[in-house]
């Protein structure tokens, strides 16, 4: 230590004057007025503080030694940038007086250095300094350690600063653009820009307030979408701006109709004059004093979507670093709304297909309705024999088969639907079509899986590709089996119908020849007439019955009606209900006229006393049945057998007998008429119907 | 069978009234009833029993079909025509192949289809 005690000594005494070296700042104390200074002349300066400033003075590190009571100030060249325009009127000022703007921090701080003796050490600790003319956020970290004097005493505080200033706020800017890059997907746009702000809500000291203002073009409007630090509807951020409305209060104040007119990467800049009245401070002491106004360009667009409005820090210069945080802010606002954009694009497209998807199954389950109700089912095919196609859900309905299961295939409904020349027939039927384009339309009979025979309807077509070649077959199969059965009933009555129309002409025209034989002109218009009306009523009770039988009380009464004032007196009919066959009526209907007739002529009703006795019923003969009847004359004028028989014997004897197949008699005893018939009981009475 | 003989004729027809003007006819004519049947059953047993030389075939028999009867008839050689009101071609093919008389009928008509019979 010697030495350089020695080597000040020199320095001293070559110029005079102490001599600090050859720094920009040595130089400014060397040619410094110490006279008006708390410190006084550099002479006098104790030898330990003049120690302690060489070791300031020749360190590359910011070091600051704060001297005396008054903590008067003096700093090597590496402090320059720290103390900005402060250097250099604060060489030998107290330091209360270089900083009073943050003394309230740091003059407890360098008390306690200075009379406890306590070194101190503070890391990044926020400090407002005044820099050129302005109040700066600032970061050091740095330490006050106490200087002894010469007497021992503690004389002042040894401070070596480092400026963390870019890193604190790089830190903090990058936590921003990061969480704005981490933001998960937004339903909007407009979603996309509330969610970015509630990020940039977190870094009220980069951003005091902002504002997102979407573009309406159709209607010149700009409208807020999301704000932070400011008022939603109040003069810096009002709910709608008019664009370009030069209105001073109301108006368009940010200008944003020039800001929609930016490309991507230009901004506006704009004061924050008297017009906006207070803006908000956000967690500074202070409003900004001015706003970044960016254009949100979204990818693929050429205008502007929206624009952000980023108010300054009013303690931080708008310097490289601070426009590109603010531009980078804009550009992930710009990205989250594209992103929210496509998504939201993407949802429509996805609910289009839903909403389409939706209709198709809503027609898909009208098509299998309309299917049911029209009792038809489709089946699409290759054409290949060992193919299973395509079936609707009907198709298993009409043949019974499991719905759930793949429909046979064409070779295996050869024998299972259809019998084989059935399917033969329908199989040449496709082939063709395959073979020529030309539809088909084939009626078949078909069989369902539970062996029920049905009737089917296919009509096929050739379906082509987009090349009209031909690829297979698409056919409908309508279950026609009860629309079937009612034709065939129908047809089959008209048959019916036809034929025994055409009967009764025939039976007419028999009865008209057989009639006029034998009588004259007038006896036959008489006779034919009766005997026409006693066909006709026989007729009637079969078509009353539809067809099925005649009850032979009514049968007997119908014929005889001619004598209705003699039933039960002259006329007696005895008998349990009985339904004869429609074959059977007529032919004793017929006979029961004749007879009723002769009666009448000849026999016992011809008097005013005979009777006619009418029985009929069913014996069992050695465990056959037989139907037996009677008509029984009495009381009439004597009876002689007629000489010649006429038409009317040949109804009552042969004709009966023909009709009954059985045993008929007519016996002309002289007290009266007999006929009797005696005839298997098959062939005259209906066989009792079944249930049903 | 000698000239004296006259041609049986059986008559198969349900319809009672029918079978009596045809038999009218028959004799009319000149020809004997062979018989008359108004069931295929009955027919048959006239054909395997009787002596007939032609016959009267309805069509319908109580809503059988007579071609089992046609069938037979033809079997002997016997000549015969059917009498139906249905339309010919409706007709099973035993039936509609044979000479045919449609419901309802001419006098002059069936009279002639019957003396037909003998040739």
């Amino acid at each position: 230590m010697t030495a350089d005690a020695a080597w000040i000594d020199v320095t001293e005494r070559r110029s005079g004057r102490f001599f600090f070296g050859d720094s920009e700042t040595a130089a400014a104390i060397t040619a410094a007025n110490w006279a008006k200074s708390p410190l006084g002349l550099p002479q006098t300066w104790p030898k330990r503080l003049r120690v302690a400033l060489e070791i300031c003075l020749n360190s590359a590190f910011p070091i600051a030694i704060l001297w005396g009571g008054e903590f008067c100030l003096l700093y090597n060249d590496a402090c320059h940038g720290l103390l900005a325009d402060k250097h250099p009127r604060a060489l030998g000022l107290p330091a209360r007086e270089v900083w009073p703007e943050i003394w309230d921090v740091i003059g407890p701080m360098l008390q306690d250095a200075l009379v406890g003796g306590r070194p101190t050490r503070s890391e990044d600790l926020q400090l407002y300094t005044m820099r050129n003319g302005r109040r700066d956020e600032g970061y050091f970290t740095f330490s006050y350690s106490p200087i002894r004097d010469d007497d021992g005493t503690i004389g002042g505080v040894f401070c070596p600063v480092v400026v963390t200033t870019d890193r604190v706020i790089g830190e903090r800017r990058l936590r921003t653009l990061r969480d704005l890059a981490a933001l998960s997907r937004a339903e909007n746009e407009g979603e996309a820009c509330r969610v970015a702000a509630s990020v940039l809500a977190a870094n009220g000291y980069d951003v005091p307030f902002s504002a997102i203002y979407r573009f309406d073009e159709d209607r010149g409007e700009a409208e807020l979408t999301a704000a932070t630090g400011v008022l939603p509807g109040g003069r810096v951020a009002p709910r709608r701006i008019k664009l370009g409305d030069p209105d001073p209060d109301n108006g368009d104040l940010w200008g944003l109709d020039e800001v929609a007119r930016l490309t991507p990467g230009r901004v506006a800049i704009r004061t924050l004059d008297a017009r906006f009245g207070e803006p908000p401070c956000g967690p500074w002491t202070t409003p900004p004093d001015e706003a970044v106004l960016f254009p949100i360009v979204l990818l693929g667009q050429d205008r502007a979507a929206a624009a952000l409005i980023a108010a300054v820090s009013p303690f931080k210069r708008l310097d490289a670093a601070y426009a590109y945080f603010l531009d980078r802010v804009a550009a992930k606002i710009a990205s989250a709304m594209t992103d929210a954009r496509a998504y939201a694009a993407e949802r429509e497209r996805a609910e289009e297909i839903r909403v389409r998807e939706l209709a198709l199954r809503r027609a898909e389950a009208e098509l299998c309705e309309a299917q049911r109700l029209g009792r038809i089912g489709s089946w699409r095919w290759s054409g290949r024999l060992d193919d299973r196609g395509g079936a609707s859900p009907y198709l298993a309905r009409i043949f019974g088969l499991d719905p759930a299961a793949p429909p046979p295939s064409f070779a295996e409904q050869k024998g299972l639907l259809y019998a084989p020349a059935d399917w033969e027939r329908l199989d040449a039927a496709t082939r063709e079509t395959l073979r020529t384009g030309e539809s088909f339309e084939l009626d078949l009979p078909a069989h369902r899986a539970d062996g029920a025979a049905i009737h089917v309807t296919i009509r096929g077509e050739a379906v082509r590709d987009e090349r009209d070649a031909i690829v297979g077959l698409r056919s409908t199969i309508q279950d026609i089996t009860e629309r079937k059965q009612a034709q065939e009933r129908v047809e089959l009555l008209l048959r019916e119908v036809t034929h025994r129309a055409k009967n009764l002409l025939t039976v007419v025209r028999a009865v008209a020849r057989q009639t006029a034989r034998k009588d004259s002109p007038v006896a036959f218009a008489q006779r034919f007439d009766q005997r026409i009306a006693a066909l006709g009523a026989s007729h009637d009770l079969l078509v009353q019955n539809e067809w099925r039988g005649v009850e032979l009380h009514a049968l007997t009464r119908s014929q005889l009606a001619h004598f209705r004032d003699l039933f039960g007196s002259r006329i007696h009919i005895e008998g349990p209900t009985t339904i004869v066959k429609p074959g059977a009526s007529q032919a004793i209907g017929m006979a029961l006229h004749e007879l009723a007739t002769n009666a009448g002529k000849y026999g016992a009703l011809s008097n005013d006393e005979g009777v006619a006795h009418i029985a009929f019923g069913v014996t069992s003969e050695s465990g056959e049945s037989h139907f037996e009847m009677s008509w029984r004359e009495s009381g009439g004028p004597p009876v002689a057998a007629p000489k010649r028989h006429g038409f009317g014997h040949m109804v009552i004897l042969q004709m009966a007998k023909h009709a009954l197949g059985g045993r008929v008699t007519l016996d002309y005893a002289s007290s009266g008429v007999v006929w009797s018939v005696s005839a298997p009981l098959d062939n005259v009475i209906e066989p009792a119907q079944g249930e049903d | 069978m000698s000239d004296n003989e006259p041609i049986r004729i059986l008559v198969v027809e349900d319809e009672p009234a029918i079978a009596a003007d045809l038999c009218f006819v028959v004799e009319e004519v000149g020809y004997a009833i062979g018989g008359t049947a108004s069931s295929v059953d009955e027919a048959l047993k006239l054909i395997e029993d009787e002596h007939i030389d032609g016959a009267i075939l309805d069509a319908n028999l109580h809503g059988v079909c007579s071609a089992s009867v046609a069938d037979a008839l033809r079997a002997r050689k016997l000549p015969f025509f059917v009498l139906s009101g249905y339309l010919q071609r409706q007709l099973p093919e035993p039936l509609s192949g044979a000479p045919f008389l449609a419901k309802p009928y001419d006098e002059e008509e069936l009279t002639s289809r019957i003396l037909a019979l003998a040739k």
